[in-house]
């Protein structure tokens, strides 16, 4: 948080290191929620980049009030969702063609096994519905509170975390019970 | 966020990551759109105070009231105070602010110091153990990270044969490194744009600072909002001072940076130790790796060997948002009232008392009381003159009163800070409990281990007791083996009064008639 503050003041100084470290920072968590948001690799570099871009654009006025993270993965869940308002189709296309990281595994058996399990739990994630995936993917990849995903989502925390919890019991109805609570 | 969910540790698992070709794209059209950004928008300092003034009706109207109080008060300050008797910072900011741009053209490397104070939720002043050295060249920087004495890690940033930025990152604590090119050429920042930026920015000061000793030289200091230069909040002030022989910086003050959503806490980062140089020894920027460090980022190293030292941890499932209801509820506590063994403690937020008692009297009553002056400067040498608890102790069996003044909250630490700490670990928890009864309320805790945030024993852990009603701790046990492993201390705080109503007087200390004054040292 302390970083994030000095950064986006150097930032507003003109400071292109500090925007470099900032992209550097969290381009990589903000693909990953813009991704499994998306299930698409090219349209979610896309909209990564859009965000930065309109980040540029906004820092002369912009007032932070939460943290950067918390910022930038507000901006990419609202761009998804511009997205999804354009190309409403658009959501399950090219969902192999992803460049995912594999996990980290142990072995090579355990690579297949692990390897098949993300598979299956990727396509789980493509079926959830739209809020029940943000907020669960708000919450495991850019880490914000349910309160902050409550005001991004216009709704109660209690909404937000039911949706949460409803998205997990939901994915793991769907997984077959091979991941238990 | 951390659980022991599977299917939670799953999610993060599915990762997406671009190629280095696109992040470096992505990188060079954000650059672009900045440098259109900055074309297109009128510099953030560009317009002096005095155009600002006439040009508006309210500036006219300010700008009439600033000449009569000038005329009946004899204010002296810019743009109408003329630099007599070598006081140049009377002058317009224009005319010497050229001077020391001119001469910042001269410098090559800067080189500072930077450190953080840290301005807790209930008004404490912590001065963080870690700080900084940076070295800036116009095409190459280098950042030393201290943890008090000890260097703990270095990072050069210097450009290849290719022009591409070499970054090299050394843990001295860990004895491993990491190294990475890029691929394309990066910028660096300009070493000595900040302090131009603020030279120039000085015509938008809000007001001179009294003359204070930095570093043996005399400096004078401006204070500007940094709502002059950006959509910053009125909070954030910022504080510049120049030597006045030199007129270059010696310190730069960012002050009331919040942490948390919480407007309380606060950061101020110092910068200090300015050195201006044309040039600096050859070394200074040439990466070492010293002989036997492995190449592992130090979180990889940092997590096997507390793996190592402290064995597998174990994680309980904490139900989803709960550490930040906790953290509402405490938040909103203006006073406390609890026990610990003998002792009684009450507290609010500038002050806090404890009464020790044996049988029903009290043996020894102690206050402590904070006191800041917000307009005076923070130092990182331990001076620091925003904050100062005063502790009173009075002893009725020996019929003595003690006074001591404490500029650093390492002596003494705000009951609440305490607390609160330990109610964060909530998300490190080894074991929670969803229901017990405590002390007659329905009560939901956890169990965390000592290991979790620092060497301690084994055996050593908190247990905390919240009241399900209120999500305030009703009850909070450490548990910690004796050093002579023979045995567990247990200390308990608990009979918890959260915003009691409390006599007005309780924290100004008493002192009865005819006790002697044993000591009035200060720390």
């Amino acid at each position: 948080m302390l970083e994030d503050r000095r950064l986006l003041w150097r930032l507003k100084c003109g400071d292109k290191d500090a925007l470099r470290l900032i992209y550097e920072t969290y381009q990589g968590d903000l693909l990953t929620l813009a991704g499994n948001l998306l299930h698409d690799a090219a349209t979610a570099e896309d909209v990564v980049q859009d965000v930065f871009i309109g980040l540029v654009r906004s820092v002369p006025r912009l007032e932070l009030r939460r943290t950067l993270r918390a910022y930038l993965a507000t901006a990419v869940a609202n761009r998804v969702r511009d997205h999804y308002r354009r190309k409403p189709r658009a959501r399950l296309a090219s969902l192999d063609d992803a460049g995912e990281v594999p996990a980290g595994c142990d072995g090579p058996v355990q690579m297949v096994i692990d390897d098949e399990q993300m598979r299956r739990l990727r396509s789980a994630v493509a079926e959830l519905p739209y809020e029940q995936r943000e907020v669960v993917m708000l919450r495991v990849h850019a880490g914000l509170k349910f309160r902050e995903i409550a005001k991004h989502q216009n709704t109660s925390i209690k909404t937000a975390l039911s949706r949460y919890q409803y998205g997990l019991d939901k994915l793991r109805s769907m997984m077959d019970g091979e991941v238990s609570k | 966020m951390k659980t022991n969910d599977p299917l939670e540790n799953m999610l993060r698992k599915l990762r997406y990551q671009a190629a280095d070709e696109r992040r470096q794209e992505t990188l060079a059209k954000i650059f672009h759109e900045m440098d259109e950004s900055r074309e297109q928008s009128p510099a953030p300092h560009r317009r002096p105070i005095w155009r600002l003034t006439i040009n508006t009706h309210s500036g006219r109207f300010a700008l009439a009231a600033a000449v009569i109080l000038i005329v009946l008060g004899g204010i002296t300050f810019w743009p109408f105070g003329v630099g007599k008797d070598g006081r140049w910072w009377l002058a317009p900011p224009a005319a010497w602010g050229r001077e020391i741009a001119e001469s910042l053209r001269k410098v090559n490397v800067l080189i500072y110091r930077e450190g953080y104070v840290f301005v807790a939720d209930y008004g404490s002043t912590h001065i963080s153990g870690n700080w900084s050295r940076w070295y800036k060249a116009a095409d190459r920087q280098r950042h030393d990270t201290y943890y008090n004495d000890t260097l703990v890690s270095t990072k050069w940033e210097v450009p290849d044969d290719s022009g591409f930025l070499f970054t090299c990152d050394v843990s001295y604590e860990l004895q491993c490194y990491t190294t990475h090119t890029s691929t394309s050429p990066q910028p660096v920042s300009d070493p000595v744009g900040m302090l131009r930026f603020y030279v120039n920015l000085l015509d938008k000061a809000d007001r001179v600072l009294n003359a204070e000793t930095f570093e043996g030289k005399e400096c004078i200091g401006f204070e500007v909002s940094a709502a002059k230069y950006g959509d910053n909040p009125k909070e954030w002030t910022d504080r510049i001072w120049f030597d006045k022989e030199t007129r270059l910086p010696v310190r730069i003050e960012y002050h009331g940076r919040p942490l948390t959503d919480h407007p309380e806490e606060t950061l101020t980062h110092v910068q200090d130790q300015f050195q201006y140089a044309s040039e600096v020894p050859v070394d200074t920027f040439q990466p070492r790796i010293p002989e036997g460090f492995v190449n592992a980022h130090p979180d990889t190293i940092r997590k096997a060997r507390e793996r190592e030292e402290k064995g597998e941890m174990t994680y309980a499932s904490i139900p989803a948002g709960l550490k930040d209801t906790l953290f509402v509820a405490f938040r909103k506590v203006e006073t406390v009232a609890y026990t610990e063994g003998g002792t009684r403690f009450y507290a609010s937020r500038n002050a806090w008392r404890t009464d020790q008692i044996e049988g029903n009297r009290v043996r020894i009553t102690e206050w402590c009381v904070i006191q800041k002056h917000d307009n005076a400067p923070t130092s990182l040498d331990f001076n620091d003159k925003d904050y100062r608890q005063v502790q009173t102790t009075v002893d009725y069996d020996a019929r003595t009163c003690k006074q001591v003044e404490h500029r650093q909250t390492t002596w003494l630490r705000h009951p609440m800070d305490h607390i609160a700490s330990i109610i964060g670990l909530i998300d490190r928890a080894d074991r929670f409990y969803e229901s017990a009864e405590i002390d007659g309320a329905a009560c939901f805790g956890f169990d965390v281990s000592a290991k979790k945030y620092g060497t301690n024993p084994d055996g050593a852990f908190h247990r905390v007791w919240f009241d399900k009603a209120t999500n305030l701790p009703v009850r909070m046990e450490t548990h910690w083996p004796t050093s002579d492993g023979t045995g567990v201390s247990v200390t308990v705080l608990e009979k918890f009064e959260w915003n009691p109503v409390l006599p007005e007087n309780l924290f100004t200390p008493q002192v009865p008639p005819g006790f002697t004054v044993v000591e009035a040292a200060g720390k």
